[in-house]
């Protein structure tokens, strides 16, 4: 295990190389978050409800979605497509370490730091703006978020191998990484905006994704507004989704690296 | 024991072909044509524990993938290998601890970040002890001058320095064998030599296995003695490097140094020089003629000084690349 925890150190290093990089990384969230919050503050203005949300409701789920952002996503996973199409990962297919765990370690250190700041950026939204949020105090909820949020977490991790391993067959990767990471993430996971200010025939048919499972869901449960059956639906979708895109996984890893030419040497 | 066991190896591409230009691009978003590359055709050999071969060939022979193959980073199209009694397919780990393959021409290291980091690393993932590592790293870096740039993050460092680190790198948990693709690539002639040194020391005292290819017919000349020439994914020769000339040079050098100066007319009616430097000259003859010609030599001139050699090796291999005359 050691080496993965100083994978994961080193990949903390990196970071701090380049100072304007990681700095405009941290501005880049927190206009997002600031972005979102302040067109439903807005929108909100004279109304108490509005697209079956209160305002505290619809803020806290703007804030939670930047705090469940940082836990559940992970960059160094998007760069995996382009280490495959570029032949860099090839080395470490020739050293004693899974490749799988190497990139769980990155992503991990990745994750990291990405939590401390988004908690101190959070803070700091909440300090200026003082709006007012909801807090779940119900222990079936606060349980079950967790829970969503670990499955969430693994979930992104399976599907970025999933999209990464485009790099096996394509000379381009970014159309599926842009696919995935902006179109079905953000827009088809709810990191927007709620799925269901959408017409309900869209929430019928994404509910069947993997999508909603990563950021919609688990803020849906922490603020309570599911019912509880909903709610374990919800854990056994995503346990479904967990376990069936892990073996997909491994299948198209699998073919991908009878079909890999290594480049670029 | 052999080490390396090739059995028929074949590794075939599918390699797109576009059309220049816009209407090629076009085209080819709908019509998709490609071409079977052969890289490697078929090709066998073994390689015993402790040897030093060198592998060479023009570019685009095949000799990268067939290393690439032996260490299991590409899976092949037909034919079998055995490295060090594994299938390198399977990608075990203990087969992974025991290789190590050098690109010079590709970074292995963390570019960020200094190459003590990459170092350090490579330990944990070897599980290489505490005072072994740091003999070793000792021993590599002092070798190849590198200690007072170890906390220099690698993209500041030269070509030369970054490939000795990736060198050190490469070599820090001891591999039993040892693929290096163009190691003495963008260095020094001083690191070059020292490279070469220590590749030769290396071999003897861990009796590792190691396999080279390279352009630089210097680095083959001082560590091999047995080579494989690879052209167009096929070897063309496997044998010791002292025999190449025998078999592919149909001459032989005739170097003479005159012991004045002789009519050129009088001298080109033995032979066509190829070389003149004052005095000095050399004719490349016909391994059958070289008798006669010498004593014609030896009769008609005055002679300081004359010698009959093999021709160099590179002029052998060059000519041999050029002309593409295996037979």
């Amino acid at each position: 295990m050691h080496k993965y925890f100083l994978v994961g150190k080193i990949n903390l290093q990196r970071h701090f190389v380049y100072r304007l990089n990681f700095v405009l990384w941290r501005v880049r969230n927190l206009v997002l978050m600031v972005s979102l919050f302040v067109f439903w503050k807005a929108i909100f203005k004279g109304q108490d409800e509005l697209l079956g949300y209160r305002e505290a409701q619809i803020l806290t789920y703007t804030l939670g979605i930047a705090l469940i952002r940082s836990i559940v996503l992970a960059s160094k996973s998007a760069d995996l497509a382009g280490n495959i199409k570029s032949g860099a990962i090839a080395s470490w297919f020739l050293k004693p370490v899974g490749i799988f765990k190497l990139w769980f370690s990155m992503d991990m250190a990745d994750k990291i730091l990405n939590i401390f700041f988004t908690i101190f950026e959070l803070l700091l939204v909440v300090f200026i703006f003082k709006p007012e949020l909801v807090f779940q105090t119900n222990l079936f909820y606060l349980a079950s978020f967790g829970v969503l949020l670990c499955l969430a977490a693994a979930l992104f991790f399976l599907l970025s191998l999933f999209f990464s391993a485009s790099g096996f067959w394509l000379t381009d990767v970014w159309a599926p990484n842009f696919l995935f990471m902006v179109v079905l993430l953000q827009i088809a996971g709810g990191g927007f905006f709620p799925l269901d200010i959408l017409p309900p025939l869209f929430l019928k048919i994404i509910k069947f994704t993997p999508f909603p499972y990563m950021l919609y869901y688990p803020m849906k449960v922490y603020l309570g507004q599911i019912s509880k059956p909903e709610v374990i639906t919800s854990l056994l979708i995503s346990c479904f989704w967990v376990f069936g895109i892990y073996f997909l996984v491994k299948i198209i890893w699998k073919k991908g690296l009878e079909n890999y030419d290594a480049p670029g040497s | 024991m052999s080490a390396i066991k090739v059995k028929n190896l074949k590794k075939y591409y599918k390699v797109r072909r576009k059309d220049p230009g816009i209407k090629g691009s076009v085209k080819s978003l709908f019509s998709k044509s490609f071409e079977n590359v052969k890289a490697v055709d078929g090709i066998s050999f073994n390689i015993a524990k402790g040897e030093l071969i060198g592998f060479i060939g023009p570019n685009g022979a095949g000799k990268t993938t067939t290393l690439k193959c032996l260490s299991g980073l590409l899976y092949s199209t037909s034919g079998s290998v055995e490295t060090l009694g594994f299938d390198p397919w399977q990608k075990k780990t203990e087969f992974r601890r025991q290789i190590s393959l050098v690109m010079g021409q590709k970074n292995q290291l963390w570019w960020d970040l200094p190459a003590m980091d990459s170092f350090l690393l490579n330990q944990a993932i070897y599980d290489i002890e505490d005072n072994k590592f740091k003999k070793i790293l000792e021993e590599l870096s002092s070798l190849l001058e590198i200690e007072n740039v170890l906390t220099t993050p690698i993209r500041k460092l030269s070509l030369g320095q970054r490939m000795k680190c990736e060198f050190v790198g490469s070599l820090l948990h001891s591999p039993s064998l040892l693929l290096l693709d163009e190691p003495t690539i963008g260095l020094d002639v001083v690191s070059q030599k020292n490279i070469r040194d220590f590749i030769k020391d290396y071999n003897k005292k861990y009796n590792s296995t190691v396999i080279l290819t390279s352009h630089n017919m210097e680095d083959v000349k001082k560590l091999c003695k047995r080579i494989i020439i690879i052209d167009k994914g096929r070897i063309v020769y496997d044998g010791l490097l002292d025999d190449i000339s025998k078999k592919f040079s149909q001459n032989k050098n005739i170097t003479v140094v005159f012991s004045k100066k002789e009519n050129l007319e009088k001298i080109s009616k033995i032979a066509k020089a190829k070389e003149i430097d004052s005095l000095k000259f050399v004719f490349s003859v016909g391994r059958s003629q070289v008798s006669s010609v010498v004593s014609k030599i030896l009769n008609d001139f005055s002679v300081a000084d004359l010698s009959i050699e093999e021709p160099p090796i590179e002029d052998v291999i060059r000519d041999l690349f050029v002309g593409k005359n295996y037979a």
